[in-house]
């Protein structure tokens, strides 16, 4: 056998994996996450180093334009790009010709696969880089070491700050320092979320939300199009609960599945990501589901007394975080139609990130027994829906550093999922300009 | 040992890696399609091979000045102490790599300078969620290590030997698993923490986008898993000798006992993936020292009744 003709076998096999992917998530990307990861054929990667396929999901503020070309320089060869619109643009976006441009209603795992094929098998070029391979900023030549501070430590020497002595936060053991800009495509925070982090260790020495708030918000969730539902098109008319409340069980499991994969437990993040993509019209069809992850003792014991958030600062999130601290704050207990279906909203005690896993299941539960009750019920015009998941409150970076400084950061970022702020409806980010 | 011996026992470990490698893939691939509630596809019995083929076509992706000798050695590094360890593990009574007197010493070198491996991975991309896994796994490691080698150490008094064959033959009658009941679960524990497995991922968990391997891609990629999946191979075949009487059993061939009881270990450890979250850096360093080692202590101590 030739060289030529085993690296053609080599090619055709590896054209049969899974198809790697990373998944870069914009405005617009409800549904984005759950789709990739329900599928088989695809594997979502939390990394984009060894992705052969990076998805671009739903609009990219102008602002981001540059981390997503860093993202896309970070892959392996061969790689290839698919665009796949949250907000129905059809035109290839500037800079991103090379792209596959997939429409929010076409079948993405097909594409996705067909990219990934064509680049393995050379039938498609793999993409070249979108930056400079440069550094961010020259070797300073100052100091003893040359790298601009003083002694071994401190100083930026190539625009990268090295460690440094910081003051300790914990437990009494002082340890260097590094700070880090985590996002705005970091997998597990919510889209477009910019953490500048200084580490001790393992540890959260200082945090401080960096996305910049930017002119010209709509006003719309980011979380197109479920939020949709229940946030823009109550107020006019009147809508069909059973929609309504199987929009907020789709929106509560996907938000569980991704969960579970920061968790670890990738498999049954498959398993709710299917469930979320076709949510059950039977409250039993959770009932297995709902007892495996309650009866999942190390799952509670990852997240029981961590994040707790209550109060005043719980009521000020509202949702399903205010109700996980105890607050029975939930518009649907004024509606006189959810009156007439029995809807008591369910409460959980503890505020922590057990409760608010808990508490998301349990409505998702609730909600597919509501759109079962329902039948044809609307509600009445102007009547204010409940939403999945409201916007944070418009000091939620603020409320982040002091819940997260001094915690390790596999609970700050559990956190931080647990909560899930809509960056893009607190006001950071802008719909209208993208890239 | 002659020269064809040496080839041989290479040869025997090197077959056993990739052949037990390529069975943790699989397994972890037909678990996760159990909990998922998914068909079993061909895809689960071919699936490990394409990836590895996809990782040979991938280019190996580079960071901003990283220490390239040491992120490369890091996965080579990993699968050679997975081989030393696996070496000195009795697959009968009459078939074993490495005869030596001391092979639990050993396998417990091997395990105890895995942190090594691990932590070049993590440190040499110098990047800073590998770095922050690198952290992790020496806290890990310092946890682990003396439940570890006190549950090994616990299983060579009743044989009055380090030698795994000893070892294995001083069950006769009554297995480890039975007469020291807490070494088999400690044991397990720090398998799963050596090859960062499942709940005990800390270095490479989805909160630092892979951690140590977040920076790797390509064949680097392929080897460091494989070295991974090599290190559970070597820990459930340790299991299954230590503690399960490894080539005793009634019927069937010794070599055979000692397969079966290894594969039931090697899915109890890749099982546990799908079944349990990760655990917290800050509990898991808690319970090891605060449980875990009294715990292990007490074992030794029940071993030396035994031993009476």
């Amino acid at each position: 056998m030739t060289a030529r003709a085993s690296a053609g076998w080599l090619t055709a096999v590896a054209a049969r994996a899974e198809a790697p992917v990373f998944l870069a998530r914009g405005i617009g990307t409800a549904d984005a996450d759950a789709r990739l990861r329900a599928s088989p054929r695809l594997r979502v990667l939390d990394s984009p180093r060894a992705a052969a396929v990076l998805v671009v999901a739903g609009c990219v503020p102008t602002e981001l334009a540059e981390p997503l070309a860093r993202v896309h320089d970070q892959m392996a060869h061969p790689r290839a790009t698919v665009w796949w619109s949250g907000a129905g643009d059809s035109a290839p976006p500037v800079g991103w010709s090379h792209a596959t441009i997939v429409g929010p209603r076409d079948d993405i795992e097909a594409a996705v696969v067909a990219a990934y094929r064509d680049v393995i098998t050379g039938a498609r070029c793999s993409e070249q880089t979108l930056l400079p391979d440069v550094d961010p900023a020259p070797w300073r030549g100052v100091g003893p070491y040359g790298h601009g501070g003083t002694g071994m430590t401190g100083g930026i020497p190539y625009g990268r700050p090295m460690a440094g002595r910081g003051d300790d936060r914990r437990d009494g053991l002082t340890l260097d320092v590094v700070l880090a800009r985590i996002g705005p495509f970091f997998a597990h925070l919510p889209e477009g979320l910019v953490l500048e982090v200084t580490f001790a260790g393992d540890v959260v020495h200082d945090l401080t939300v960096k996305t910049p708030p930017v002119a010209g918000v709509d006003g719309l969730g980011a979380r197109l199009p479920d939020d949709a539902v229940t946030a823009t098109m109550a107020p006019d008319r009147a809508v069909p609960v059973a929609a309504i409340e199987l929009a907020r069980a789709r929106q509560h499991l996907r938000w569980l599945a991704r969960l579970l994969h920061l968790y670890g437990l990738d498999a049954l993040a498959r398993l709710v990501a299917t469930k979320a993509l076709s949510v059950p019209r039977e409250p039993q069809e959770l009932t297995a589901l709902t007892r495996r992850l309650e009866r999942c003792w190390a799952l509670g014991w990852a997240t029981r007394g961590v994040g707790v958030i209550d109060g005043v600062s719980a009521a000020l999130w509202g949702g399903p975080v205010a109700r996980a601290a105890g607050i029975p704050r939930d518009a649907r207990a004024n509606s006189p139609v959810y009156a007439t279906l029995g809807f008591q909203p369910i409460v959980h005690a503890n505020g922590d990130n057990c409760d608010r896993w808990r508490q998301r299941l349990a409505e998702a539960v609730q909600a597919i027994e509501l759109a079962a009750r329902a039948g044809t019920a609307v509600t009445e015009p102007g009547e204010t829906i409940e939403p999945a998941a409201p916007p944070p409150p418009a000091d939620f970076g603020d409320q982040l550093a002091a819940l997260l400084i001094g915690t390790e950061w596999g609970d700050a970022v559990a956190t931080i999922a647990s909560l899930d702020p809509d960056v893009n409806a607190a006001g950071y980010l802008s719909k209208g300009a993208t890239v | 040992m002659t020269a064809t011996a040496w080839w041989g026992a290479i040869a025997g470990v090197g077959l056993a890696i990739i052949v037990g490698a390529y069975l943790v893939a699989v397994a972890d691939r037909a678990i996760a399609s159990v909990v998922a509630g998914e068909p079993m596809r061909s895809s689960i019995l071919a699936g490990p091979a394409r990836s590895v083929a996809l990782g040979l076509v991938q280019s190996r992706t580079t960071t901003e000045r990283p220490d390239g000798a040491a992120w490369a050695l890091a996965p080579a590094l990993y699968l050679g102490l997975a081989a030393a360890a696996l070496a000195v593990v009795p697959l009968s009574e009459t078939l074993l790599a490495a005869d030596i007197e001391n092979g639990l010493v050993l396998f417990g070198a091997a395990q105890a300078l895995a942190v090594i491996p691990v932590f070049l991975n993590g440190w040499s991309p110098n990047s800073i969620l590998p770095l922050i896994g690198a952290f992790r796994f020496i806290a890990q490691a310092l946890s682990y290590e003396m439940p570890n080698l006190l549950a090994l150490l616990s299983v060579s008094v009743p044989a009055s030997s380090l030698s795994i064959h000893d070892i294995v033959a001083s069950q006769h009658g009554l297995w480890n698993v039975v007469r020291l009941p807490l070494g088999l679960p400690l044991f397990l524990f720090a398998a799963a923490s050596l090859a960062f497995w499942g709940p005990m991922n800390l270095p490479d968990g989805a909160d630092l986008a892979g951690g140590t391997q977040a920076e790797t891609s390509g064949l680097h990629l392929v080897a460091w898993r494989a070295g991974r999946a090599a290190m559970l191979v070597a820990a459930a075949a340790m299991g299954a000798a230590a503690f399960l009487g490894g080539w005793l059993g009634p019927g069937l061939p010794g070599w055979a006992w000692m397969v079966v009881k290894t594969l039931v270990l090697l899915v109890l450890l890749v099982g546990s993936r799908h079944v349990a979250a990760r655990v917290r850096a800050e509990r898991y360093v808690v319970i090891s020292w605060a449980v875990l080692i009294p715990l292990a202590l007490l074992n030794v101590m029940i071993a030396a009744v035994v031993a009476l």
